[in-house]
């Protein structure tokens, strides 16, 4: 049976050195269950060092939600605990998206969503390997904080995330095909940082899951403007780099259950699924 | 040849940056990828390029630029336009294409690295 989902899966944290300093992985949680999301992913720019800990966030957050709905519950109804606590969980959950949002060595943005953290820990191993030699300078192009998942601990990530990494667009896409993961290009709409801007077209040939356009245009407009981009499945999210942005642009997905597997599908029309853009 | 005297001569307009109008130009670099210009450009270098985001700022600073020109008539995005002011890196934006902007440079005698 298909559900609708309201995912924002283009949201920064305070490791991307252009977000705000208050994109921190619990901020972000409670953000998103206030605008009513029911997915988000995680994508900083060449980095996935805050997915680990938004999740356990958000894992908290379900707790304590779930622990005040079962009180809720069981005071109205005479039913099992562990019933009460079951319904309420599965009510109250935000999925977080495993993302990272990638700079290609022809300096266009692509999504990257991985069907979890371990398929995560092996793409961002790549990532690592592909990133501009150098340190960040705070002063230029800002901050860059993780979080630890476990102790909450924050630290400085001193790789330039800012600066391009040396995948070239087809190894990224053959790289996170492999491991299970779905690659979407960023805000085609945009003239910066976006595969057409970069290239002036979607080449053919590649295994993209679909498109995102920004939450500056309306999907007729788009089309109006990029027909050739007419193929793809299209979704909007945010890009958001401060609180206030998350969920601005979003869109419903009718699918199975939240995973990677079923975004792609329902981008691509398979079975009754789509994707809706709000 | 400061970047003041280029702007005036070759009729490009400061976007931002107008404190650092004064910055003596020392050589000249065309392109469009950051990888490049962050390997390749020399301190003291008039950039040529059409991007228009905030990382053509940064970079700048990050290398010591003495100008940016965005060539093609494009619109330098609001964000860059505060980086820049905030940080002191001139900005000039002609209609000139990249390759006219560029000859029009090297007439002027700014040479790049052979």
């Amino acid at each position: 049976m298909l559900g609708a989902w309201t995912a924002d899966l283009h949201v920064h944290t305070f490791l991307s050195p252009c977000a705000s300093r208050d994109m921190s992985p619990g901020a972000i949680v409670n953000r998103c269950r206030e605008v009513g999301l029911g997915i988000v992913a995680i994508t900083d720019h060449n980095a996935s060092g805050n997915v680990a800990r938004t999740m356990a966030e958000a894992e908290a957050e379900a707790e304590d939600q779930a622990a005040k709905a079962t009180q809720a519950i069981q005071a109205t109804r005479s039913i099992q605990a562990g019933d009460a606590a079951q319904t309420a969980r599965s009510e109250s959950g935000l999925v977080v998206i495993p993302g990272m949002e990638v700079c290609t060595r022809e300096e266009l943005h692509l999504l990257t969503l991985l069907p979890d953290l371990a398929g995560m820990a092996q793409w961002e191993a790549v990532v690592r390997r592909s990133l501009t030699p150098g340190v960040n300078v705070p002063e230029v192009f800002g901050e860059q904080w993780t979080q630890d998942a476990r102790t909450g601990v924050i630290s400085s990530e001193t790789a330039l995330l800012a600066a391009p990494t040396s995948l070239m667009l087809e190894e990224v896409v053959r790289e996170v095909t492999a491991l299970g993961g779905a690659c979407i290009p960023a805000h085609v709409d945009r003239p910066s940082f976006s595969i057409i801007g970069q290239l002036g077209f979607v080449p053919e040939g590649l295994n993209l899951a679909g498109l995102e356009i920004s939450r500056a245009i309306r999907r007729e407009q788009a089309l109006a403007r990029m027909p050739h981009i007419s193929g793809y499945g299209l979704m909007s999210s945010s890009d958001a780099h401060s609180l206030g942005e998350i969920g601005l642009g979003c869109s419903l997905f009718w699918i199975r259950e939240p995973t990677v597997a079923e975004i792609v599908l329902a981008l691509r029309g398979a079975e009754g699924r789509r994707v809706e853009i709000e | 040849m400061t970047v003041s005297e280029i702007a005036s001569v070759l009729g490009m307009t400061c976007v931002a940056g107008r404190e650092a109008m004064d910055r003596e130009v020392t050589s000249g670099y065309a392109s469009d990828l950051l990888s490049d210009v962050m390997g390749h450009a020399p301190e003291g270098a008039i950039w040529v390029t059409s991007q228009i985001h905030q990382n053509v700022v940064a970079v700048a600073l990050l290398l010591n630029l003495s100008a940016v020109v965005i060539a093609g008539g494009l619109e330098l995005m609001e964000d860059a336009i505060v980086k820049a002011d905030a940080r002191s890196m001139a900005m000039l934006a002609t209609p000139m294409s990249a390759f006219e902007a560029v000859g029009r440079l090297y007439q002027l005698g700014v040479r790049g690295e052979v």
